[in-house]
Order: structure tokens, then C-alpha cells, then sequence
């Protein structure tokens, strides 16, 4: 386990846990670079974002197995000189003793009334009774149980929350739930690791939901490229920094609602990706994450036909109020365009001119992000 | 036929006229008619699906027209009646058949046979369709709101889904499927600005409803309500509308009066889904608990009401082993009663015995707890996904864009015509 940010701060604050999980010494052609680069990625964000989180940012606790170095030579550039208690980059890697460690010692650091966030980038599987597992370096390093090198994420979203008395629980997994036959033809239930593990009866009296967002859905992939950052990473980073946002006490504030419901928008509009997440718990509390100063939008303009778009000779976004205005303008000859907007809560319009007819659209300018598609 | 049953389906005839609707099977086995009234009144009709010869007659005194055309009722592979809407719309724009638009020559033709019409109306070809100026307000026979050419208007991301269709100037509200496998006399009232109330009955599909407002609106503050109907409603309509603790625990506390006092007719669906929405936003207080584990006894046909029992007995329990085998017994006889009628319920039951998998005392207990788990497993993954409480389970569902169903038809009644066009891309 490695901390690789901590900085003293008095009254409620927010902790951190990143895994990025690429290499696997067992399965060697499972190695995968975007794990890394997607915790990196959401390293950063959070590191960026370290002041306006509703609690501010504490600690970080990070673990990465980088497929292009050897086991030990993982390294995690240093956030901040004065704050860093590492005295080089160096990291642990993921391995299971060391990430029940990592969470153990996360969940010691949160006091009641804290935060907590958990990412973690990684291969993911699914047994019979549809838990997401993580799949963690060391897999599968022993015949006899499988599961001593699979984390068991949904038991931790589910379990977090009563054992740590924290304020709010944060999940945010990018992995898949695939279903895998060595783990569905286990006669036994699957032995994964879990950190932790309260009983029903702390469960029942927890009065805080976990948000535990997963990539995919039971029996489906988790799609990333190679390198680079995920797919679903990318998503809730943008959707975190821009858009995922509610209007609350005059400010504008990343909320559990909008990110289980605006992230696929988020992903559709920006990027063009259909992400498909499932919760790993049930979740329906009025919590805020962070606060973003200026929100912007993603807008996605299509057509139909694609011509209608491409072909015109002008389209601009004005004020639907004030008709010579442009806010923003298309570049020449795209079928889909993609671009954002101020988050200003108003009727909009688009403007298009063809050779042969005007077409006006108007919208409504507001949080998550807006799809339109004009009909030719 | 009778395998479809009988479904209701909606019309409306958007000008002030009134016309008479007649559908006649094209197996001649069921006829119906219906007078539709125009305006914003809704006509519902039991009929069943299939292709039907419709033929629609004005009563008015002053301008007499009539249409035939061929309708297909949609099917929606589903045995439960379900509502849909069809909306009949007459042109706002008159003109005469003897001024019709050579255009509009080439895309209908008088006399076409209703076959030719309704495959042209499926596969349309481009070089018939009118030109964009002419394309009017319409009739649409739809079973999604899942229509390109939208935009979401209203905040209330999760629980009602407001479009407007952006080619036709019209507010469509989609209503999402409450958490429910069967239709149990739930209604609730939409209201969309100043507009005539509409009472629906809840959608249980995952299709949903879908309402049509035919009201030029653009502006942004277009107020749009949801009301229960009913007190089975309230809890729902709670759940839809993002309750807080207090509000939900004053739901309860209606429900504990209804079913606690000598009432004839204690309505304890309504008790158990305003339960199950307690439970949800984890605001259990020990009385209320109490209340819960009688409500469990009091109605013990509903397998949810045992699932809102497993959760009360760990609330006010104080010995764990005793505890998780009162909380397994629960859900076992919650099983053993039927299939939760709520999803809420469903995943409540599963939330439980996957703590009790992993965190039982005995052994005994875990394994039970464990093949317990897959057994609702099974039945989770052979349930409609559908429900208001389903956006917590599954989140982003309700923003897919592509719903299920597909608007089948669209098209401009006129004077001494029909016009139908291609439908929307599903």
C-alpha cells in the first residue's frame, strides 16, 4: 500500500483509493496499459479537484501494476512536493495482500462524517450469484481457490458504508462483470477477498447508500483500447469536471443523481461511446460530490438524413431571445456536431441554412447534455 | 386472438369536431366504434391487436368527410392489458381535394388499395414524400417516445421524460413504467401547464406511456405534474419524484393509519410499496419497524410484504444468529409466496441475503442464504425489468436511446384524404 497524498486537514474531509491494475504475470496476454492510464487519468482529476470536493481531498492511497515495467519498478508521478510522503515515485503493486491492505487502511483513515472514493481499473469476471469481482495482479496464482486473488467489490460497496460511518461512499469501477467458466463451474461459492464484512444487522441500520457504479453489466465487457484512457473513465472524469451538475444553495455541485443518470448522455454527447453501467448498490440519496464554478454541457447534433447537416452552408447556436446572436458556429462538411455550451438554462436554437430552406431547432440548454437530431 | 386479449387504446381527434370511429378486423372477427370528440378529450378503446380496416366518419353538421385506411393495433408481446395512444389529428391547414398539391399526388393516391397504403406508409419511398414546408401536425399511432428530433425539457431526470417533437411543436410526456408486474389499479394524473388533467392508468411495461399535449409550447418553465390517483399511487408516484426521509416516513405513517385502524378495506399494497419506500430511504424507526412485521402477518399473500418483514426483523432484532434466521425464514417464505411484485422488493431481498451469504455466524445459515441468493437471482433475471425504483437498480435505463417499441405509422388526416408517411428511423 502506498499513500501517495496526505494532507492534514481538520473537520470533514475525503479519502481516496485508486487501483490501476494492467499486469498479470499469470496471464500474461490479459496485460493491459489502459488500466494504468485510466487510474492515472483519475489520479489527476481527483488531485485537481482537491478543493472542491464538498469535503476536501485528504489522502490518496494508490496501487499500480504497470504492464510496461517489471513487478517493484511501478511508479506514480508525485501529485505534490509538500504533501507526497513518498521519497521517490515508487508504488505497490495490486496484489491481493496488498490491496485488502490498501482498503483496510482507507477505510481506518475516514472518521465519521468523511468521504470516501474508491476507483479502481481493472479485468473484471462475474460468478453465479452475478457479483463483480475484480481481478487483481496476482490471479490466479493459486489452483485451489480462484478466488483468494478476486476482490470482491459488490461485498465492499456494500459494506463500506456501516463499517466506516462515513458521510458518503463513492465507487467508481471500470471493469467488466464477465462470466468466466473456471469460476461458473465451481461447485462452491467463489472465496473472494473481502475486506470487510459487517453483519445484517449493521447493514439494515446504515442510514448511507453507497453510489457503486460498474462499467458493465453481468455477463458483459467493460470496452477500453489498449492504452489510453478507458472508455468509462473518460465519461465520468468529463461528466465530473463539466456537466454531471445540479443547481444547489446557489452553487453548482456534482450530485449522486446526476452521475447515475447523466453519465450515459454524458458519454453519448461528448464522446459518442454506449456506455452501458450497473449499480452495484441501490442508490437514492440527495448527496453532493463536488462544485464546479462555470458547468459546461456536451451538445450532440445529428441529422437525418447525414447530408442535411453536412451539406449546409451555415448552422450556428443563438439565443432563442436574441436571433443575431451566435454563440458558436459549425465547421464545414461534418455529419455530427459535437460541441459545448455554457450551462445557461435557456432556449436555445439552431440555425441551419441550406441552399434551398432555413431550419430553425430550438432547445433547452441544461444539465446533463442535450441530443439533437434534425430531421432533412 | 384470444391469446392477444383485449387491450385499450386511446384516440383523439385534435380539432373540434366529432367523428365516428368504426375498426373492423380484417378477419372479420371483431368489430368495434367508438364517437371520438374533438379537442383534448381522449376516447378509449378495448379492441384487440391485429390489423383492423378503420373508418373514420365527421358527425359535424357543417363539414361532412369520412377516411378508411388500414390501422395496425400493436401487439406488445405482452398478455396484460396495456394502454397506448393513438391520437388522431385533423389538418390545421385546409384545402380542398380539388386544390391537392401535385406532390401530394404522387405520395397518395386516390383509390390506392389499403395494402399498398399501409406498406407504403412502412416502407415509404422518398420521391413521394410532400416537401418540408407541407409537412403538417399529424396522427401518430406510437408506442415510444424514443423519437429522434428531441430534446429533454425538464429537470426531473429519471421520472418523467418531457420532448418536445421538435417537427410538429408538440409536448409529448413519457411516462415512465411504475414498479409493478401487474397492473393493480394504479392511476395517476398528468397535468402539463394549463391543460386538461389526464388520468392514466401506471404503465407496467417497459415501454411505458406515452401522453400527447398537443399545445405549441417553447418556453422553459412548462410546469409538468405527476399526481397519485390513488393512495396505491402515492407511495409510487413518491418514489418516482425523489422523496426525501420526512416525506416518505409521513407516506408510511398514512399507510400505518389505514391498515392499522378497524377500516373494512385496509388497502395494504399501498402499505407495502410505502413500506418498501422507507426501507429505500433507510429512515426505519423501531415502531415503524414493528408496524412492518404486522403488515408482513396481516397480508400474507403479498411476498413483498415478507421481504418488508426480513428488513424490520434486523432493524429491531438484538441477537445476530437469531436474527439472520428470522431474516432468512423471511425471505424464504417471501419466495415460497410468489414472485415479488416490486422491484424495490426484489432487490431488497437480495441486498439482505448477500450480506447474510458473506457475514452469517453459522455456516448453515450461509449456505442456505447462499443457494437462497441464486433462487431470486433466477427469478430477477425471468422479471420484466420495469419500474420506478427500477432507476435506482439500473441507472441511465430510462435514458436509452432507443426504447422499446417503434411508432408504426404517422400520418395527416385532410379533406377527403389520408396521408400517411414514413415512420421515424425506430
Amino acid at each position: 500500500m502506498t499513500l501517495i497524498y496526505d494532507r492534514p486537514i481538520s473537520g470533514p474531509k475525503t479519502h481516496v483509493l485508486i487501483l490501476g491494475i494492467g499486469r498479470f504475470p499469470h496471464m500474461a496476454s490479459a496485460n493491459l496499459g489502459a488500466c494504468v492510464d485510466s487510474a492515472k487519468a483519475m489520479l489527476d482529476f481527483v488531485y485537481a479537484k482537491r478543493d472542491q470536493f464538498l469535503s476536501p481531498l485528504a489522502t490518496i492511497e494508490c496501487l499500480i501494476s504497470d504492464p510496461s515495467v517489471d513487478a517493484g519498478q511501478d511508479q506514480v508521478a508525485k501529485t505534490d512536493v509538500q504533501f507526497d510522503p513518498r521519497t521517490d515515485q515508487g508504488v505497490a503493486a495490486g496484489t491481493a495482500s496488498n490491496v485488502t491492505a490498501a482498503c483496510r487502511a482507507w477505510m481506518s483513515r475516514c472518521q465519521p462524517g468523511d468521504s470516501l472514493i474508491f476507483y479502481a481499473c481493472t479485468h473484471g469476471v462475474a460468478d453465479r450469484t452475478e457479483r463483480g469481482l475484480l481481478v487483481l495482479e496476482d490471479y490466479p496464482s493459486s489452483r485451489f481457490n480462484p478466488g483468494e486473488q478476486l476482490l470482491d467489490v459488490a461485498s465492499l460497496a456494500r459494506n463500506v458504508a456501516p463499517f466506516t460511518s462515513a458521510a458518503s461512499v463513492w465507487m467508481f469501477i471500470d471493469a467488466c462483470q464477465e462470466t468466466r467458466p473456471e469460476l461458473l463451474q465451481l461447485k462452491e461459492d467463489v472465496k473472494a477477498v473481502e475486506p470487510v464484512v459487517v453483519n445484517v444487522m449493521q447493514s439494515v441500520k446504515c442510514k448511507v447508500d453507497t453510489l457503486a457504479l460498474i462499467s458493465s453489466r453481468f455477463g458483459n465487457f467493460a470496452r477500453t483500447k489498449k492504452s489510453g484512457v478507458a472508455f468509462f473513465t473518460q465519461s465520468i472524469i468529463e461528466g465530473m469536471s463539466n456537466n454531471l451538475v445540479e443547481q444547489k444553495a446557489g452553487k453548482w455541485w456534482v450530485t449522486g443523481k446526476l452521475i447515475q443518470h447523466g453519465l450515459q448522455l454524458t458519454a453519448l454527447a461528448k464522446f459518442g461511446y454506449n456506455l452501458e453501467p450497473s449499480g452495484l448498490t441501490s442508490f437514492m440519496q440527495d448527496k453532493r460530490l463536488l462544485s464546479i464554478d462555470e458547468p459546461v454541457v456536451p451538445l450532440l447534433i445529428t441529422s437525418r438524413p447525414e447530408t442535411f447537416l453536412a451539406n449546409s452552408t451555415a448552422a450556428h447556436i443563438r439565443e432563442d431571445a436574441a436571433p443575431n446572436s451566435i454563440l458558436i458556429s459549425k465547421p464545414p462538411g461534418t455529419p455530427e456536431w459535437r460541441c459545448h455550451l455554457p450551462l445557461v438554462r435557456q432556449m436555445l436554437r439552431v440555425h441551419l441554412l441550406n441552399v434551398t430552406a432555413e431550419h430553425n431547432e430550438p432547445f433547452y440548454c441544461e444539465a446533463p447534455g442535450i441530443v439533437l437530431e434534425l430531421r432533412g | 386472438m384470444s391469446e392477444a386479449g383485449l387491450r385499450q387504446y386511446t384516440f383523439r381527434i385534435v380539432e373540434d369536431d366529432v367523428a365516428r370511429l368504426v375498426l373492423r378486423h380484417i378477419n372479420e372477427i371483431f368489430t368495434t366504434s367508438s364517437i371520438l370528440i374533438g379537442g383534448e378529450s381522449v376516447t378509449a378503446v378495448d379492441a384487440y391487436p391485429g390489423e383492423y380496416i378503420a373508418t373514420l366518419e365527421s358527425l359535424s353538421d357543417e363539414r361532412r368527410w369520412s377516411r378508411q385506411f388500414r390501422l395496425t393495433l400493436p401487439l406488445d408481446g405482452q398478455l396484460v392489458v396495456l394502454p397506448k395512444n393513438i391520437s388522431a389529428r385533423k389538418s390545421h391547414q385546409p384545402h380542398s381535394g380539388e386544390n391537392r398539391p401535385s406532390e401530394e399526388r404522387k405520395y397518395f393516391h386516390p383509390g390506392e388499395k389499403p395494402m399498398k397504403l399501409l406498406a407504403r406508409a412502412h416502407y415509404g419511398s422518398r420521391v413521394g414524400k410532400p416537401p418540408r414546408e407541407r409537412k403538417r401536425p399529424g396522427f401518430s399511432i406510437g408506442l415510444s417516445a424514443a423519437q429522434a428530433g428531441i430534446h429533454h425539457l425538464t429537470d426531473l431526470v429519471g421520472k418523467l421524460r418531457v420532448e418536445i417533437k421538435s417537427y410538429e411543436r408538440r409536448i409529448t410526456v413519457n411516462l415512465i413504467p411504475l414498479d409493478l408486474d401487474w397492473n393493480a389499479g394504479v392511476h395517476v394524473t398528468l397535468k402539463v401547464d394549463e391543460l386538461p388533467p389526464v388520468v392514466v392508468s401506471a404503465p407496467i411495461f417497459s415501454g411505458g406511456v406515452t401522453i400527447n399535449f398537443t399545445k405549441q409550447v417553447e418556453k422553459p418553465d412548462l410546469r409538468v405534474s405527476i399526481e397519485p390517483s390513488s393512495l396505491r399511487a402515492k407511495a409510487l408516484v413518491a418514489a418516482l419524484s425523489g422523496i426525501s426521509a420526512d416525506e416518505a416516513v409521513s407516506i408510511v405513517e398514512w399507510a400505518q393509519a389505514t391498515t392499522s385502524t378497524a377500516d373494512d378495506h385496509p388497502d395494504y399494497w399501498y402499505a407495502t410499496s410505502a413500506a418498501l419506500l422507507l426501507i429505500k430511504t433507510r429512515t426505519i424507526s423501531t415502531e415503524l419497524a414493528r408496524w412492518m412485521l404486522n403488515l408482513a402477518r396481516r397480508a400474507p399473500s403479498i411476498p413483498d410484504a415478507a421481504v418488508v418483514a426480513a428488513w424490520a426483523s434486523a432493524v429491531i432484532g438484538d441477537d445476530p444468529a437469531e436474527v439472520e434466521d428470522q431474516v432468512l425464514h423471511h425471505l424464504v417464505t417471501a419466495r415460497r409466496t410468489g414472485r415479488a411484485v416490486f422491484s424495490a422488493g426484489q432487490a431488497l431481498a437480495i441486498e439482505l441475503l448477500s450480506s447474510l451469504r458473506s457475514s452469517a455466524i453459522d455456516e448453515k445459515v450461509q449456505r442456505a442464504a447462499h443457494n437462497e441468493l441464486k433462487e431470486w437471482l433466477l427469478i430477477r433475471n425471468h422479471t420484466i425489468k420495469s419500474s420506478a425504483f427500477q432507476i435506482w437498480e439500473q441507472p441511465g435505463q430510462h435514458i436509452k436511446r432507443k426504447a422499446p417499441g417503434h411508432i408504426i405509422a404517422l400520418g395527416e388526416i385532410g379533406d377527403n384524404k389520408l396521408t400517411m408517411r414514413r415512420p421515424p428511423h425506430p
